[in-house]
This record gives C-alpha cells, sequence and structure tokens, in this order.
C-alpha cells in the first residue's frame, strides 16, 4: 500500500533498540569481567559506565542535529567530502564489523555452553545466528525494531524472575562495604562497560527512519539508556549477592551460572532453559542490529541499489571471522577485555564523533550540515 | 392474455419482427436451456388498442407466483385506467413501469445486459426493442441458524446464509445507522457473482477501503464460488501460512468489526463474510469474549495464547528434552518416561510423527463423515488405535498423552486457518528439534516470529497490538476490559488516523 509509510519506527521503538542493542552482551559477558577486577565493587564501576550510556544519548542526538536526516557514515562524506569521507567511513565500518565478530561468537558461545547436552557444531550455530540475522536484516529496521518489542518485556521479566528465584540463596553482606573508595582505579575501571554502552552510538545509524521529533528522540534514547542501566545494575547486584566478588569473577557467563543453580525441589531445577531462548533470541536481533547498520554503510559507501547484497555478504565474513578467530570462550574473554576496552570501542566511539568534531571545529560544514 | 412459447404467433408488423429477433438471439447466447420461458403479453395504451410485448424469464431463477400477481394481473386489472395515445416508446415502457407493482424495475437496453439480468434471475419485459427487467428473484435458501463453527453458550444465534440481500438485511438489523455503506460489484469473468463491500462511513479508515477496492478490481477469475476465492485473490503475503484475512458466519461480528472501522466483504451464494485489516490477535479472540463478564474473557483469551503456544511447541519441545537434552528433564519424570520406553521399537520423533498422522488423519475421516458417524470414527480413532498402539508396544503412552495435549490445545484456539497453519508449521519443527534440539527450536521459532512481525494486513501490521506496541489497542484484543473502559477509539489500528 503506498499510502502507508514503511520501514518507520516510533521513538518507543527507539527505546526498545537501544536497549537490545546494549543490554544481552552486558548481562552475558560483562559481568564475568567487571566482577574479576572488582569484586564487589563491580556495581558502582557499571553505576560511573551508565553515566557515560547518557552521555552516548546525548552525543548521537547532538550529531543528528548537526546532519538531520543522515545516517551516521553519511556524515563522514558531508565533513570530509567523498574521497577521504570514503576513507574514514570504510574504517569506521571495520570496526563495527569487528563488534559483529564478536557477537557473533557470543550468541555461538551461549549456545553452545547452554545447550551443552548436544554436540552441535560451533560452525552450524554461527550459520544459524547469520541466518537469523540475515533475514531480520534485509526485513527491515522496522521488523528489527518490532522483535525488539516483542522480545524485551519477556526477556526482562524472565531475567527478573530468575533473580526473585535466587534470592533465598543471595547473601547481602556480599555487597558492604555498601561504598567503596572512590579513586582513579574506580574510573578507570569504567571504561570497559562503558565501552559496551557506546554499542548504543550505532543507533545513529537509524536515525532517519524515526518518525519523531528530535526532542522526543532524545528523550526516547536517555529512556534506553535508563532502562539498559537498570536492568544491568540490578542483574549485577543480584550476581554479587549470589556469588561474591571472586566466585562471580570466575564463571564465564554469572548468569547462566546463576539460572543454573537454582533449585525448588526436584522439578524446577534448570531454569536455564527459561533464560537461554530469550537471550539467545536477544543476542540474535542485536546481531541483525549491526549488521543492518553495516550493510547500510556499505551501500552508502558504495553507492548499492540495496543492502541486501551488503548484509548476505557480511553475514558471511562475520561467520568466518567469528570461526577462525576465536577458538574459545576464553578467546574472545581475552580479545574483548584487552582489545575491546582499550581500543576497539574507543575507536568507535572516536570515529562516530569525527565528523561533528571536525565541521564544529573547522566550520567545513557542506551539503544541507547545520 | 398469456399464451404457450409454442404457440406464439408471428405478426406482420416491423416492430413484431424485431422482437422476435431479439428473442432468437437471447435464446442463441443461453443455448435454448429448458428453462427459459418465453410468452407473449398484450400490451394497452396504444391507440389502436393492442401491442404484443414479450415476458421472458428462467423459471429455474424466477418465481413464476410473483410474475402473474406484480406483472400480468396489474396490466390486465388497471389496463382501462390507462388510455393514451401517440405514446413514445420511453414514455410508454415509464407507464408499464407504474403499473408494476415490483419494487425493482429498471430499464435494459442491449441483448448482452438482456442475458445477463436474465441468469441473474430477472424476469424481462420486451416491447419495441426496449426492455424492462423486473426483479422476482426466487430464494430457495436455507433457514437462518447459528453459525456450525462459531457457536456460543451467550449471544445472537443467527447466522448469514447463502442468500447476500438476507444477509444484508440480518447486518442492518444488528446495525441500524445511516452511515453504513454497501458497494456492489459483479466479479468473475463467468459467474459475475455479486460481491458487495461493506463499511461504516464515518470509522472506516479510507485507505483500507480504497485498497480493498483496489485489490477487488484487481481480481481476475472465471467463477467465485464462494468467498474464499476472493480471499485467496486479495490477502496480502499470498504465500504466507498464516490469514492476513479474517472470516466469519456471525453478523453480530461483523457489525461490530464494522463499527470498529474494518471492512467487511461478502458474496453471492456463500455465508462467509471477509473481514480486513485482521491483525493476529483476532484469531485468539471469540465472539462470546463479548457476552461474557470481562476478566472471565480476558482469562480464557490467556488461556488461548497458551493453548496455541502448546499446540505449536508441546511435540518438539518433548522430542528435544527427550532426545538432545535428557539432564534438563526432571529425575522422576525422565524415570517415567524411560520406563515407559522400554523394548520401543522407534526412536522418540518418529513415535512422535507416527501419532500426529494417525490425529491428522482421524480429524480428516471425522470432518468427512456424516455427523454422527464422524463422532464415532474419532472417538474409535482416538481411544481404541491409541490404545491397542500403546498395548502393541508401537507407541509409548507419554507420546500419546502429548500429542492428545497438543490436539486438544489446537481445537481450542478460535481462528480456524491459524490453527491450520499451526498445525502445518508444527511438522517442520519437530524435525528441527530432533536434530538440533532446543537451540533448533528457538531458531525455528524466531524465524516464524520474523515473519509475522513482517506481514501486514491492509497496512495495518498483523502482531499489533504488541509490536508495534499500542496500550489502546490492547484493551479488547489481548485483554477484554469492561464495556465503559472501551473508548470508541479502542481499535486504532483501523481506524483513520485523526480518530485513533
Amino acid at each position: 500500500m503506498n499510502s502507508h509509510a514503511y520501514d518507520q519506527i516510533d521513538s518507543k521503538q527507539v527505546t526498545a533498540l537501544i536497549i537490545m542493542t546494549i543490554f544481552p552482551t552486558v548481562i552475558l559477558l560483562n559481568p564475568s569481567i567487571l566482577l574479576r577486577v572488582n569484586g564487589k565493587d563491580a556495581p558502582w564501576v557499571l553505576l560511573l559506565a551508565i553515566f557515560s550510556g547518557f552521555l552516548f544519548a546525548r552525543i548521537s542526538v547532538v550529531i543528528y542535529r548537526k546532519f538531520p536526516a543522515q545516517r551516521q557514515t553519511q556524515t563522514f562524506f558531508i565533513a570530509f567530502g567523498r574521497w577521504v569521507g570514503s576513507v574514514f567511513c570504510f574504517i569506521y565500518l571495520l570496526v563495527t564489523l569487528s563488534l559483529l565478530v564478536l557477537i557473533f561468537r557470543e550468541f555461538a558461545e551461549l549456545a553452545s555452553w547452554a545447550f551443552s547436552y548436544s554436540d552441535i557444531p560451533v560452525s552450524i550455530l554461527l550459520i544459524m545466528g547469520g541466518i537469523l540475522a540475515f533475514v531480520m536484516s534485509v526485513s527491515g529496521i522496522e521488523v528489527m525494531a518490532r522483535m525488539c518489542q516483542l522480545f524485551l518485556p519477556v526477556s526482562i521479566l524472565v531475567i527478573l524472575v530468575i533473580l526473585i528465584a535466587a534470592v533465598p540463596w543471595m547473601n547481602w553482606s556480599f555487597l558492604s562495604p555498601p561504598i567503596p573508595e572512590i579513586n582513579q582505579d574506580l574510573f578507570l575501571m569504567a571504561v570497559h562497560p562503558a565501552g559496551f554502552f557506546s554499542e548504543g552510538l550505532l543507533i545513529g545509524m537509524f536515525f532517519p527512519h524515526v518518525q519523531a521529533k528530535i526532542t522526543e528522540l532524545s528523550r526516547a534514547m536517555v529512556s534506553g539508556m535508563v532502562w539498559t542501566g537498570g536492568i544491568c545494575l540490578i542483574t549485577l547486584i543480584g550476581l554479587v549477592a549470589f556469588f561474591g566478588g571472586k566466585l562471580g569473577g570466575d564463571l564465564t557467563m554469572p548468569l547462566l551460572h546463576l539460572s543454573k543453580s537454582i533449585r525448588y525441589g526436584t522439578f524446577i531445577s534448570h531454569m536455564q532453559v527459561l533464560l537461554v531462548p530469550f537471550l539467545v533470541s536477544s543476542i540474535s536481533i542485536k546481531m541483525a542490529i549491526v549488521l543492518h547498520a553495516i550493510s547500510l554503510g556499505f551501500q552508502d559507501l558504495l553507492k548499492l541499489q540495496s543492502h541486501r547484497m551488503a548484509a548476505l555478504f557480511f553475514a558471511i565474513i562475520s561467520i568466518a571471522a567469528a570461526l577462525m578467530l576465536f577458538d574459545n570462550t576464553a578467546d574472545l574473554f581475552h580479545y574483548l577485555t584487552k582489545y575491546g576496552t582499550y581500543v576497539l570501542f574507543p575507536a568507535f566511539v572516536t570515529l562516530t564523533i569525527l565528523p561533528y568534531s571536525f565541521v564544529t571545529l573547522f566550520h567545513r560544514a557542506r551539503n544541507g550540515s547545520a | 392474455m398469456i399464451m404457450k412459447n409454442n404457440e406464439e404467433k408471428e405478426s406482420g408488423a416491423n416492430s413484431n419482427n424485431r422482437l422476435s429477433k431479439e428473442i432468437e438471439m437471447i435464446k442463441h447466447n443461453l443455448g435454448n436451456p429448458p428453462d427459459l420461458v418465453v410468452r407473449k403479453i398484450s400490451l394497452p395504451f396504444q391507440s389502436n388498442g393492442k401491442q404484443n410485448g414479450w415476458i421472458i424469464f428462467l423459471s429455474s431463477l424466477t418465481d413464476q407466483q410473483r410474475i402473474a400477481e406484480e406483472v400480468i394481473r396489474p396490466l390486465t386489472v388497471l389496463v382501462h385506467q390507462f388510455k393514451t395515445t401517440n405514446e413514445t416508446r420511453q414514455s410508454y415502457l415509464l407507464k408499464i413501469k407504474e403499473l408494476i407493482s415490483t419494487a425493482q424495475v429498471e430499464p435494459v437496453e442491449n441483448v448482452d445486459k438482456m442475458v445477463l439480468s436474465l441468469v441473474e434471475g430477472y424476469a424481462l419485459l420486451i416491447q419495441n426493442s426496449q426492455g424492462l427487467k423486473i426483479d422476482l428473484k426466487k430464494g430457495s435458501y436455507r433457514s437462518i441458524d447459528e453459525p456450525a463453527n462459531e457457536k456460543a453458550i451467550r449471544g445472537p444465534k443467527d447466522g448469514f446464509i447463502e442468500d447476500l440481500s438476507t444477509n444484508i438485511a440480518l447486518m442492518r438489523q444488528h446495525l441500524r445507522h445511516p452511515d453504513f455503506r454497501i458497494i456492489q460489484q459483479p466479479i468473475g469473468e463467468k459467474s459475475q457473482t455479486n460481491v458487495a463491500v461493506f463499511y461504516v462511513e464515518k470509522f472506516v479508515n479510507k485507505n483500507v477501503l480504497q485498497e480493498v477496492q483496489n485489490r477487488l478490481e484487481e481480481v481476475k477469475l472465471d467463477a467465485v464460488m464462494d468467498a474464499a476465492f476472493i480471499e485467496e485473490s486479495i490477502k496480502d503475503h499470498k504465500w504466507s501460512p498464516f490469514p492476513t484475512i479474517e472470516y466469519t458466519e456471525r453478523p453480530d461480528k461483523t457489525v461490530a468489526s464494522l463499527l470498529e472501522g474494518r471492512v467487511a466483504i461478502m458474496v453471492e451464494g456463500s455465508p462467509s463474510c471477509l473481514l480486513a485489516p485482521t491483525i493476529f490477535a483476532h484469531f485468539i479472540m471469540a465472539s462470546e469474549d463479548q457476552y461474557i463478564m470481562s476478566y472471565a474473557a480476558t482469562a480464557i483469551r490467556f488461556l488461548r495464547i497458551f493453548a496455541l503456544l502448546i499446540a505449536f511447541t508441546l511435540p518438539s519441545l518433548f522430542i528435544a528434552l527427550t532426545t538432545i537434552h535428557h539432564g534438563m528433564v526432571p529425575q522422576f519424570l525422565a524415570v517415567t518416561i524411560a520406563k515407559a520406553r522400554i523394548g520401543m521399537p522407534f526412536p522418540i520423533a518418529v513415535e512422535v510423527l507416527l501419532i500426529e498422522i494417525l490425529i491428522e488423519l482421524v480429524r480428516e475421516a471425522g470432518l468427512r463423515m456424516p455427523g454422527p458417524v464422524g463422532q464415532s470414527v474419532t472417538i474409535v480413532g482416538t481411544l481404541v488405535i491409541g490404545d491397542a498402539a500403546v498395548s502393541a508396544g508401537i507407541v509409548s503412552a507419554p507420546v500419546v498423552v502429548i500429542i492428545a495435549l497438543t490436539t486438544l490445545a489446537s481445537f481450542a484456539i478460535p481462528g480456524y486457518h491459524t490453527a491450520l497453519a499451526i498445525r502445518l508449521l508444527r511438522f517442520p519443527m519437530m524435525g528441527v528439534a530432533a536434530v538440533l534440539g532446543l537451540v533448533g527450536i528457538t531458531w525455528y521459532l524466531m524465524l516464524i516470529i520474523i515473519h509475522l512481525v513482517s506481514i501486514r494486513s491492509f497496512g495495518v501490521p498483523y502482531m499489533k497490538p504488541i509490536a508495534p506496541w499500542s496500550t489502546k489497542d490492547t484493551k479488547d484484543t489481548i485483554l477484554r476490559v469492561p464495556r465503559w473502559f472501551l473508548s470508541r477509539s479502542s481499535a486504532s489500528y483501523a481506524r483513520p488516523k485523526k480518530q485513533s
């Protein structure tokens, strides 16, 4: 029907998208790293990271106000011209592609670990994830936003149910002392979870599809960050109270271990059956969001008619890279802590704000920029 | 006054010669069928006293008694009251029209239109190449009963029948409002079946209405036997197993839908009424929900959602948990299942498939058999064959229980076509579950959900009000809030934007 505008999303869906882009990996992998390094101070570190989330939300809206109706990748061309802009755009997409490879591997590790009773090869799991991401990507941002709206409430509900079910086994003394000493390390440690929150900047790629005023968009972004931060913080506090700082850090995916540890008699003894399908679904939606952003970016870069072929190509590339670059979960963790925190995420944030900074500082606004 | 067809006498007048040519053409076009009746009639009013006219009709479609009472008698009795001279052809026919007491009398000009009117059940009165079509259709339809597939304990018991005008009357009885509109058009190159579009002017979404009309205009069919023909031709996502157009045989449900701003389509000769746009939530709603306590209706709707999930996933979950993820099955349950499976020749997946096929066979056989025999077949099939299969050691008892539960749950889904789609999609999922376990089930369900959220019905997202979320629309879709809570804009998915 021509009379209906398709592939458009509203501000509520932006909130759902931003939560889904950040929360699955933050609650799955981040607690282990946080607990290992910070012990029981981990919730405070996460709290600092949440504030960085608000900053990222603000940044993405400010960039969009400067470059209205433009995708993130298009801002490079406006700021730097076609050739130099293409170089920066390409680097930006490569960094985003690295993030996608990490998410693909996280998906495979989660599925493989959680359903470890079967020996499904990681390659098969990656292909399954790739198919989901590709199908969602070609269906458009509207479909992805609806998937978020459908899965998000249920996923959050399941996490809360599991945390509440674990309350009888929680030791609240693990959380003391309540206020840590504020020192430089605490801020430094917050860089890692802040990296995860920076993934929210990727939603800027879909702003031209949003049917809302800029103030509503800004509110939606902040609201998304509040929800994400809240869920992650509650989960982390629950994990600290359940495992304590040290044990929690030794586990790869503490939330899954928690869901596996809850026992009510002989019947309710495997609550991960409830949690895992929703986590797997959430991560596959996140994969689709990132894949869609990359394929749209390459559509801009190479002036393609459609992003579909690009989506297929990068889904295959991501599967291959996720298969070859990491041997196991330990490899993934090593990569995340070593390169992710100090190279990948900072590079992603820097590249995102680069066109805005350049235009603002050197007054070289072109082609419709403000 | 009336003479038999075989007693026709050709007069010498030119006009009468032309008339016989037209009748010959009509006869030729229709293949001179045995039920074609052609009778000469002496018409009054002319200066020379009498003029021959012709009454033609198909006795199988037209009511002969009404012809005698409403056409012949007035012409005979009132003939002396109209003594006019030198009438033009046009005014002459108008005079005739005034005499006929039937409500619907319209002029018809060329032979093709005359033939069309005859096969539609009209009687023709022809004089001097000019004709009048008189609506004297014979009605031989079944009585108005409660639809067999949409029974309700409480609420109106009337249902649509095969006669379109009766169905319109039924709707008007429920909706006495001047904004109620009907657009009728013939569809089907050969059948020329009347298809009517109903809507309420004040509430309808004009975009949806326009889209319905556009799609109906594009329908290219030889014949329209049922509303299903139209549904298949105009539905969105033609390859999707999920129905994007709802159908009902209940006038109350149709009228309620019209008041929500939806469009209804009915076909002459079919008791089914198509409703558009349709969302997935419509298939967990039943007419009865409106006639029982709101919280009970809401609870039942949740029960139906649960039934839908069971009908779709239970066999696959059972296969996955018992063949791949043994550790996830509670200990005592695992022991019970293992004991029941001692000596079973087939793997669980094959067992489930066998019983599923058996149940589908029983269901299909039960539908085709006459009423009482069908019930017997269903009972024999489920109880005797199932029990015999367990006793013979072909299948285990837990598998029979699982499939029985699944079948029961599928019957609890009000939308027949949705239940059908779920039955179809269940089989591939069982295969995926047997090979990939819970990962496979999650993956398969994700693909189905992606499909569901990506489809639309006449521009309305199929998964509304959940995705995209609309709090207003949940009030009478997922929930059934008390009537005083419902605002008139409760169905914003179907209404024009300014009203939503």
